[in-house]
């Protein structure tokens, strides 16, 4: 059944049609043979039967003097006439209790008929015989039976001519189921063919511009037209991506250009201002140690011939000198940062951050800080940068926590993979609305009254942690302390 | 008579069973005129002369020939058919006269003797070669207004 079901799929379509034409009229031929040649054969059985009945009622009839005068030899005689008949094949009488009383058989028939009256139905059918058994009555009584047998040839006739008929019809169905084919094969399998070629071409060689030259109305001819149009959207989309493509392709390498002239400008730019403002702090150093200078020396040795308003504007010159200063150190540390190269080595950050604390209380033993260091924090990078970087964060924590009676500075791992650490303090906090400022160079979150400080502090821990493949990112509430996390790669 | 009531009468010759039949037979074959028949509508099948048939006659008492019940009656003399309204008279062969049977208008007279026909019998019974056959006076039978079957004429032997 599979096997015939893919022989089916492989057919042209034209062999499909007639395969399933040629079925479906057998099939039907066969049933409509079926039914009439049931309805023949009963038919027929009726016909015999009744042909047979009458006849056999006639010789009872006429056979009824003669069984009621026991005369066999006159009873033969009126038998005799059915030879006029070729299809029965014998008859019989038999008198009232049964007995073989008179018969008739065909000439070439041979076998003798029965002495005693056969029990058969009435009428019976076998394979090449018909027989029925009449009762004959005189004025109502029973006086005897007739028998009746014939042949079946008409019937063997109505077969063959029915089979002939059947088999010309046969060949008719088929003829026309062959045409048809043919037919349709020009109507509808070579136009599809011709589709399925031209399909072919077009996937094999992108040639968008084949076209179906078909005429043709009805279905195959919208298939055709379809196919056409369909040809024809895809040959113009076609064009139109590929134009768009290779615009897309010329704007990317104008784009990547310009993006690479751009950042060699930029990096020389930047290359340029660094230098510029190394050389501005480094060259400013020289002019404020002799401000610094001779104002100490101003000071120290000629306060006495300065009355009080000229010693406080000293103390003011002094003052921003000294501040100026802190700006130069701070300037020249994230120059220096931004323009090192970060070696990788081992580091102890717990270590680091141990020898940082000690230095901040050595320089305010007064204040209580209490210090949590989580010991054993061990990474790489360049330690020179990474101490820049904890000094700056703890510092602020150290200096933002002043106010604090009970003040807590913390160093730890929030998370792993990538390793997420912290420094946490109770200190002043900030408002989460400036987080994007605080690692702005000169942003200052704070009044310097306050809590002093450059406002370099942050930019450059981002610049250190930047060198590192890391990042910083912080979060606080103003009052309640803040946190920095910072990864390094 | 009276001895045929007392002790069984002895079962007929087969000559006369047969005789008895054939007798039944031929009313099916013979179709009487309907002014024939009284008001009591019977028909009276009649036998005059020696009675051989025993029973055999009697068992078709009280059958019907076209609705008419068969009476069978036993006369002493031909003459006595008219006032008996006999519609089958059979005329044994030992009757008083067995060939001098006067024609009556709806009777069917049978006879057993040569010659029966010749003088006005309808049907003469007769032996061939063993069996008992018959001959049919057609003539005589139209003069009494009966119509005898063809197929008992078929059947029925020339007249000599």
């Amino acid at each position: 059944m599979i096997n015939v079901s893919r022989f089916f799929r492989q057919m042209s379509l034209g062999r499909k049609v007639v395969v399933i034409k040629l079925t479906v009229s057998t099939i039907s031929l066969l049933l409509i043979g079926i039914g009439l040649l049931l309805h023949e054969r009963a038919e027929f059985e009726r016909q015999t039967t009744r042909k047979l009945t009458l006849l056999a009622d006639v010789v009872g009839l006429n056979s009824t003097a003669a069984l009621a005068f026991d005369d066999p030899a006159a009873a033969d005689e009126t038998l005799a006439v059915l030879a006029s008949d070729e299809h029965v094949l014998a008859a019989a009488l038999y008198e009232q209790h049964g007995n073989l009383f008179a018969h008739y058989r065909r000439g070439d028939i041979t076998a003798p008929l029965p002495e005693t009256m056969p029990a058969i139905g009435n009428p019976t059918f076998t394979d090449h015989e018909a027989a029925v058994l009449r009762p004959i009555r005189l004025k109502g009584k029973l006086i005897g039976h007739v028998y009746l047998g014939a042949d079946t040839d008409e019937w063997q006739e109505t077969l063959w001519a029915f089979g002939g008929s059947i088999a010309v019809l046969f060949l008719a169905v088929a003829a026309v189921s062959v045409f048809a084919s043919i037919w349709l094969q020009r109507q509808v399998a070579d136009p599809i063919s011709h589709l399925a070629e031209l399909m072919r071409r077009v996937g094999q060689e992108h040639d968008y511009t084949l076209r179906s030259y078909q005429r043709n109305d009805g279905e195959i001819g919208v298939l055709v037209d379809g196919f056409n149009n369909m040809l024809e959207e895809i040959g113009q989309n076609r064009t139109e991506l590929e134009r768009t493509r290779d615009e897309l392709r010329q704007f990317n390498a104008d784009l990547e250009q310009r993006v690479a002239e751009r950042t060699a400008q930029l990096e020389t730019a930047n290359k340029e201002l660094e230098s510029f403002s190394y050389s501005v702090s480094h060259d400013l150093r020289a002019p404020l140690r002799a401000i610094d200078g001779f104002s100490r020396i101003l000071l120290d040795e000629h306060s006495a011939t300065l009355n009080a308003d000229g010693r406080d504007s000293l103390e003011r010159v002094r003052r921003g000198a000294q501040r100026m200063g802190l700006l130069i150190d701070d300037l020249l540390k994230l120059a220096r940062v931004t323009r090192a190269e970060p070696t990788r080595e081992p580091v102890d950050l717990s270590a680091l951050a141990q020898d940082i604390v000690q230095t901040l209380q050595a320089q305010d033993p007064q204040r209580q800080v209490r210090f949590v260091l989580a010991p054993n924090l061990k990474v790489q990078g360049d330690p020179r940068l990474l101490r820049i970087a904890l000094e700056n964060l703890l510092g602020n924590a150290w200096k933002f926590t002043g106010t604090r009676p009970e003040a807590q500075v913390e160093l730890g791992v929030q998370s792993n993979t990538p390793t997420v650490y912290f420094v946490r303090d109770n200190g002043a906090g900030f408002d989460m609305n400036y987080a994007g400022k605080l690692f702005t160079p000169f942003q200052r979150l704070h009044a310097a009254h306050e809590f002093p400080g450059t406002g370099i502090g942050l930019a450059t821990v981002q610049r250190v942690m930047r060198k590192h493949g890391g990042r910083i990112w912080a979060e606080g509430t103003v009052d309640r302390g803040a946190t920095f996390y910072f990864t390094l790669n | 008579m009276a001895a045929s009531a007392q002790t069984p009468a002895p079962p007929p010759a087969l000559e006369y069973q047969v005789k008895a039949s054939y007798l039944y037979n031929f009313v099916h074959f013979v179709s009487w005129p309907a002014d024939v028949f009284g008001d009591d509508d019977k028909f009276n099948l009649c036998v005059v002369g020696a009675d051989r048939f025993g029973n055999a006659l009697d068992i078709f008492t009280g059958e019907r020939v076209d609705n008419h019940e068969i009476i069978v009656r036993r006369l002493q003399q031909p003459a006595q058919a008219h006032d008996a309204r006999c519609h089958l008279l059979f005329v044994a062969a030992d009757a008083a006269d067995p060939t001098a049977i006067a024609s009556e208008r709806g009777m069917l007279t049978v006879g057993e003797v040569a010659g029966f026909l010749e003088q006005g019998g309808i049907i003469n019974l007769i032996e061939v070669r063993g069996r008992i056959r018959f001959q049919v006076n057609q003539q005589s039978a139209q003069q009494v207004g009966l119509i005898v079957s063809s197929r008992l004429l078929n059947l029925s032997t020339p007249p000599p």
